[in-house]
């Protein structure tokens, strides 16, 4: 009699403590999410473009300009990568039109993308009242 | 007795461990669920300022209208701005529709659809002054049409409240590529024109530079509920006409004659507004720019400012 009642016992001390462990192997990983980086990253990303395309230095389409404005902004443990498309025909009826190519550069060159976060920004070139150009800006951010 | 409650005090920690990890996993997916909310909606509200300020550089840049405001004594807004002839003005909606398709395809994002509504810009080019309720819009037809009696019309500056008790004076400026020497003025209807003036509401002041000086300033009294037209006239197919009719209260409606070949005016118009509460705002027409996020349904659909 007293056998099984210890055998019940264990029995029963395996099963709460398998519920235990489960619930804790669940639930506690999903308490320790963090989508801080994540935000933290997307505004990073994106403020540096719009600063690059409000204070012009997008619109160069230079990419050695580019890239110095870009190492000089962002924080040093950010790595990044940057992929510029452009359209162009200056040319009625249509501009925009026509794919002239892409740029990117990333930083540092060695750098492996990681759990990345990609701000856009749409840039436009205006010369003596024609658009010229049209980019889509893409820059990838992520932690060294 | 004694390993039983050893055996209860133990299950019982083990149960509230557990339970207040399921608090704390239930509280934190709620927060990071706010999170997610913020990113997307950044992403939204990111998407709609890189649209606004491309569509601003376009109105600037591309149709050369200017806009500029003052808070100092008066609330002062100033508009900038060389007509377009009828090529010029076909030529600026070919580029703003070329913009409006490449934000809407080229530079879509998935599960992140934006829209541009360029008919409200396209149609009068309005500008709304807030919070004073006055509009600066362009006429409808906006491509310059010959007007009954010959000449084109390419400004209005309405009022949509009344009486605009806040509106001090119009300071308009015309750069015209006449000579002083050959025109006249004609000042006609209940408004004053001739010093010294009547007190009255507000004032146009009209400074025409010409190619040989600069005439003016020309001073207009009158009330907002006044008919009044002031003209500079050089020829009579080449005029300058300026008016407020009673049903427009403190409107300054402009039309300008030219003869094909003559280049067109650049017009600057001020006007000095009393300081009122509320912040000093130009704004496009709303709802011309939507950018709409498909998997949380977080959407902005809104105007654009320039200040």
């Amino acid at each position: 009699m007293r056998g099984i009642f210890f055998s019940l016992d264990v029995l029963f001390a395996v099963i709460v403590a398998g519920v235990l462990i489960t619930g804790f192997y669940f639930y506690l990983p999903r308490s320790q999410e963090d989508i801080y980086p994540k935000l933290y990253l997307s505004k990073i990303a994106n403020d540096a473009l719009s600063v690059l395309d409000k204070n012009g230095t997008l619109q160069t389409l230079n990419q050695s300009v580019i890239n110095n404005s870009l190492i000089g902004l962002l924080p040093s443990n950010i790595a990044w990568r940057l992929n510029i498309t452009s359209l162009s025909s200056p040319y009625p009826p249509v501009y925009c039109s026509v794919p002239t190519g892409s740029m990117i550069s990333r930083y540092p060159a060695d750098a492996v993308e990681q759990d990345y976060v990609t701000g856009r920004r749409i840039v436009i070139n205006i010369t003596s009242a024609t658009l010229t150009n049209c980019s889509l800006a893409e820059l990838r951010v992520w932690l060294r | 007795m004694k390993s039983l409650t050893t055996t209860l005090s133990v299950l019982l920690l083990f149960g509230i461990a557990l339970s207040l990890s399921l608090v704390f996993s239930s509280k934190t997916s709620e927060f990071n669920e706010i999170l997610n909310t913020k990113f997307v909606s950044d992403r939204v509200y990111y998407k709609f300022d890189s649209i606004a300020s491309g569509l601003l550089k376009i109105i600037r840049g591309i149709y050369g209208l200017n806009v500029g405001i003052q808070e100092k004594d008066f609330n002062t807004v100033t508009f900038q701005e060389t007509p377009k002839d009828t090529a010029g003005y076909a030529n600026y909606l070919i580029q703003l529709s070329s913009f409006k398709s490449f934000v809407e395809e080229t530079a879509r994002e998935e599960t992140l659809n934006s829209s541009l509504n360029i008919t409200a810009i396209s149609e009068r080019l309005p500008f709304n002054i807030l919070p004073y309720g006055i509009s600066y819009v362009h006429p409808s037809p906006f491509l310059p049409l010959p007007l009954p009696e010959g000449g084109i019309e390419f400004l209005n500056i309405l009022h949509s409240t009344s009486p605009p008790a806040y509106l001090k004076n119009y300071n308009i400026v015309i750069r015209v590529g006449w000579e002083i020497k050959d025109i006249t003025t004609i000042c006609s209807g209940e408004c004053d024109c001739i010093p010294p003036l009547e007190a009255r509401n507000f004032t146009w002041n009209i400074t025409t530079i010409a190619s040989d000086g600069i005439y003016g300033s020309n001073i207009t009294a009158l009330n907002y509920d006044d008919t009044c037209a002031f003209i500079i006239r050089r020829t009579p197919s080449k005029w300058l006409n300026f008016t407020q009719d009673e049903n427009r209260q403190g409107s300054l409606i402009y039309r300008l004659r030219l003869q094909p070949g003559d280049p067109i005016p650049e017009s600057t118009v001020s006007l000095n507004l009393t300081d009122i509460q509320g912040k000093l705002k130009v704004s496009l027409p709303s709802n011309i720019i939507s950018v709409k996020e498909l998997l949380y349904q977080i959407e902005r659909n809104d105007t654009t400012y320039f200040y």
